[in-house]
């Protein structure tokens, strides 16, 4: 006995668990193949459940011992299709191995470039916008084939949606690809990529978040030594959007904590970007390590001229972080002990110490501290 | 549990509401709303969704009240139909009379016996030529009028052989419009036939006699000065070159035509007892109004396998009405006699509110002959005179969608499979429309045609992708693709490729459509991978 559906939600929820039944332990192949037509239908529907459902079914997939080779992996590719297809909603990976091996075997045995980039898409996204770096640090993402691969996707030649989804996925693995020490990649390849990182800039809306996931890669291959001579110029306008990076982004407080990033933005003509990155240092003056601060100083002496516009540009990180504290601090008390309030007022106090050091250099320099 | 219990709803927020504030939950509360709209769902808050419950019985004497306003309304309207019946005597012939113009198809469909008429206008390049001259007046035979001209002049003249061809050409013309004046009766089948018989020869009479017998009597005059001068030597040559030319002619024009006659009669299957046929007019049937009657305690005491008369969504008490005559068979007998095209395309919009299953109709009579009229109005608004692809008319753009959606939804609710002796003589006759480049610009039109075509055998898909299909047609389309699954499910044959497009394009469509279209669409799944669905499904259109 059965009763009519009367609301979507109990649809849904009854189509996916027929779903999970059509390829679970129990189902034939005429099952397989119905399943395949309702889930090629099912999975373009832009709904939670049907993300859900999907991602459950996903699993189900990948874990059913008995569906083996193109039937498992077709299965697999629409279901994860559906889970992470719609932007507005993406189910969180609790576990990112089955998807990783998903993405491994696509990589491996590519099949037709449409469904092969839909697969990688669904993948890329999974990995790359629901899941947590830590997550993904548990496993190893340098293997040759996923490098290989990332850097192939990394084409604004492919989909949007693709190369979108590797640039945060590039955001997410930096730590492991940039910071390991480990040659992933010869040098040619390591050009192309960066290469690829500048021309992807000109074809993606400037959004915070698309900044962000850039200057984490940035300061990520900043830092690494066998990145660093391939930056150029053009890649460090995205400092722009520097304000909106988080201070705990990993990258940012590996290449902060490097003296060799002066140098290396030292070697440009253009010395505007020296000068930023100056600023931001000056800033976090306080917490930088005893040979950065040592470098900072002699690089600011060489660097500012007399001029107000040096001054004016290497005290802008000091200056817009101190508006900003200062306008947050207004939300508390003069004397308030709440834990926030404590932790802005030390940070106002660093700045300071970092303001006092900068004035007492810039008088070194041209006779007169900041104005 | 019975559909008759969710066919007080027309859609599912009202059965959602009814059944909560039974359950005793607050009167205010508004059922599940969209769930895009309800944000973003956080991992690990998921939904809850509840069991579905069945709805409990209503209260036997509002039902009751209910019905007693019912009856009453269709009292009325059943006064109105015998009204409109008394008033189709004074329908004009002419309009009825350019139907089989349109689709020569049709016009051996209906008349069987008129072997030429289909073939001339097809295959003939002369009667193109004719038909350019009638779409001046169609209902004044100038060719007829000339050559009767040309043949008293040329006899008083002494050209014997000329005038002997022209007379030959002019009988064989005289017999076609004989024939298709024949067809025209048949086709027509009014209760008044004799008196239509005499209109149309009053119409002959007057629009083609006068002007006949006017240029008979003038033109030897006229032509006898021009030729008095002629000698007799370009008499010979004259008389002679014209009857080759005449001969030939002739044979050009009769020629193919008789052998494709012959090829199509030879070849082509008899058409079956349940072939198409206007019905002579039958009186309208008394309608058994039985009160209605619920036995204490709430038992019905109607038998839940009666035919269901009237679509529960326009009555919902149809259900439980005992009567016999159907809506749908209402609608066939008016629609058969019906030719004022503000009536039909009245008509044609009101089928789509009723229900042609094959369950609720007791005659499938009623259905095939509704099912051809409307294919009959389709091609009506084509014109397919000149080239393989049809033309839309000029103007009749809101009958051919009519009349498309009326096909279609008789075909699928009525279950029509392909071996159908109906659907095998439509399919013999059916030329694709899909393709039709006149309604390249009109996507919720090649849409329909696109299932017609597909419906009547033609293997090409519809482009989905293509369409920018409105909202309202969608949700249409969805509830008439879900009803084809739903019978090609209940045979256990697979369902058709067109309905898998259309619920994967309107799945997948940017911006999303309606909620009732993603329900029917995800309800279509569910029938793929053997989600069973009731019968109330179907009759719900805005599942909201």
């Amino acid at each position: 006995m059965y009763f009519p559906s009367q609301e979507l939600p109990a649809i849904l929820q009854k189509v996916s668990e027929r779903l999970k039944a059509a390829f679970g332990p129990t189902s034939t192949h005429v099952d397989i193949e119905v399943g395949f037509r309702a889930l090629e239908l099912f999975s373009p529907l832009c709904l939670h459940p049907v993300a859900d459902g999907c991602q459950a079914l996903f699993n189900t997939i990948m874990e059913s011992p008995h569906l083996t080779g193109e039937i498992k992996w077709k299965a697999a590719r629409l279901a994860l299709y559906g889970a992470y297809k719609w932007d507005l909603y993406m189910p969180w990976l609790n576990d990112a191995k089955e998807v990783i091996t998903f993405f491994e075997h696509t990589l491996e045995f590519p099949c037709a470039e449409e469904e092969q980039d839909m697969a990688l898409q669904s993948a890329y996204r999974a990995l790359a916008y629901a899941s947590k770096r830590e997550m993904l640090d548990e496993y190893d993402m340098k293997k040759r084939l996923i490098v290989d691969g990332t850097v192939a996707a990394f084409s604004h030649q492919k989909p949007f949606q693709l190369w979108k989804a590797v640039l945060f996925f590039l955001d997410v693995v930096e730590g492991q690809w940039f910071n390991s020490g480990a040659e992933i990649m010869n040098e040619e390849k390591r050009r192309e990529l960066v290469q690829k990182l500048v021309d992807n800039m000109d074809h993606i809306e400037p959004t915070i978040d698309v900044l962000c996931a850039i200057l984490s890669i940035l300061f990520g291959m900043a830092d690494s030594p066998m990145w660093r001579p391939h930056l150029p110029i053009r890649l460090w306008s995205a400092l722009g959007g520097f304000p909106a990076l988080p201070e705990t982004t990993p990258s940012l407080v590996r290449c902060r904590d490097n003296p060799d990033v002066i140098d290396r933005l030292r070697a440009y003509e253009e010395k505007s970007v020296l000068k930023f990155w100056m600023g931001i240092l000056w800033r976090d003056w306080v917490d930088l390590r005893p040979e950065v601060q040592a470098r900072l100083v002699e690089v600011t002496r060489e660097v500012v001229g007399p001029g107000a516009e040096d001054q004016a540009l290497i005290s802008a990180a000091i200056v817009g972080t101190h508006q900003q504290l200062s306008q947050h601090m207004e939300k508390f008390q003069p004397w308030s002990i709440e834990e926030e309030a404590l932790a802005c007022r030390a940070r106002l106090e660093k700045l300071e110490q970092g303001r006092l050091k900068l004035e007492g250099v810039l008088v070194g320099v041209s006779g007169k501290g900041l104005s | 549990m019975r559909p008759a219990q969710y066919l007080r709803y027309r859609t599912y927020t009202e059965f959602v509401r009814r059944r909560r504030g039974l359950k005793g939950e607050s009167e205010g509360e508004e059922p599940p709303a969209d769930p895009e709209e309800a944000g973003e769902n956080p991992p690990g808050n998921e939904q809850k969704i509840e069991a579905v419950e069945p709805l409990e019985e209503p209260d036997p004497s509002a039902r009751d009240e209910f019905h007693q306003a019912y009856t009453k309304k269709l009292e009325a309207a059943d006064k109105d139909v015998e009204d409109y019946a008394r008033t189709l005597d004074s329908v004009s012939y002419p309009v009825s009379a350019r139907m089989p113009h349109r689709h020569p198809p049709l016009q051996s469909l209906h008349t069987g016996s008129s072997p030429l008429g289909p073939v001339i206008f097809r295959s003939c390049p002369p009667f193109r030529r004719l038909r350019i001259r009638t779409l001046f007046n169609p209902y004044v035979p100038w060719v007829d009028v000339i050559l009767h001209t040309s043949f008293l002049t040329l006899r008083s003249l002494g050209f014997y052989g000329v005038s002997a061809s022209i007379a030959v050409i002019s009988l064989s013309l005289f017999a076609k419009q004989y024939l298709k004046h024949r067809s025209l009766k048949e086709h027509l089948r009014l209760s008044s036939t004799k008196k239509r018989g005499t209109l149309a020869g009053f119409t002959w009479l007057t629009e083609g006699g006068v002007p006949l017998v006017a240029l008979a009597v003038l033109s030897p005059f006229l032509l006898s000065q021009v030729l008095s001068k002629t000698g007799q030597s370009l008499y010979a040559t004259l008389n002679v070159v014209a009857a080759t030319f005449f001969a030939i002619g002739f044979v050009l024009v009769w020629g193919p035509a008789l052998l494709h006659t012959f090829i199509t009669k030879a070849f082509q299957p008899r058409a079956p007892s349940r072939a198409p046929r206007l019905l002579p007019p039958a009186p309208l049937p008394k309608r058994e109004v039985a009160p209605f009657s619920s036995a204490p305690g709430g038992e019905e005491t109607q038998d839940s396998t009666a035919p269901l008369t009237v679509t529960p969504i326009l009555s919902p008490v149809g259900v439980d009405y005992p009567g016999n005559l159907t809506d749908a068979r209402r609608l066939t007998w008016m629609l058969e006699r019906s030719s004022d095209p503000e009536t039909i395309h009245t008509i044609l919009r009101f089928i789509l509110e009723v229900l042609w299953t094959p369950d609720h109709l007791q005659d499938a009579d009623s259905s095939s002959s509704a099912l051809v009229r409307s294919y009959e109005l389709l091609w009506e608004a084509f014109d397919n005179d000149y080239a393989t692809q049809p033309a839309l008319l000029r103007g009749m753009r809101d009958q051919a969608f009519a009349a498309a959606k009326a096909f279609v939804h008789i075909f699928i609710q009525g279950d029509y499979s392909s071996d159908d002796p109906v659907t095998s003589t439509l399919r013999n006759l059916h030329i694709p429309l899909y393709s039709s480049s006149s309604l390249k610009d009109d996507a919720n039109l090649r849409s329909v045609v696109g299932i017609v075509d597909n419906l009547l055998g033609v293997r090409k898909p519809i482009q989905w992708s293509e369409l920018q299909l409105t909202q309202l047609h969608r949700l249409w389309l969805s509830n008439v693709l879900l009803y084809r699954a739903w019978y090609a499910t209940k045979r256990g044959s697979r369902i058709s490729d067109d309905v898998g497009g259309f619920v994967k394009h309107s799945l997948s469509s940017d911006p999303r459509p309606r909620l009732a279209v993603v329900t029917d669409c995800v309800l279509v799944v569910g029938l793929i991978v053997g989600q069973p669905l009731h019968e109330a499904d179907l009759l719900v259109l805005e599942k909201t």
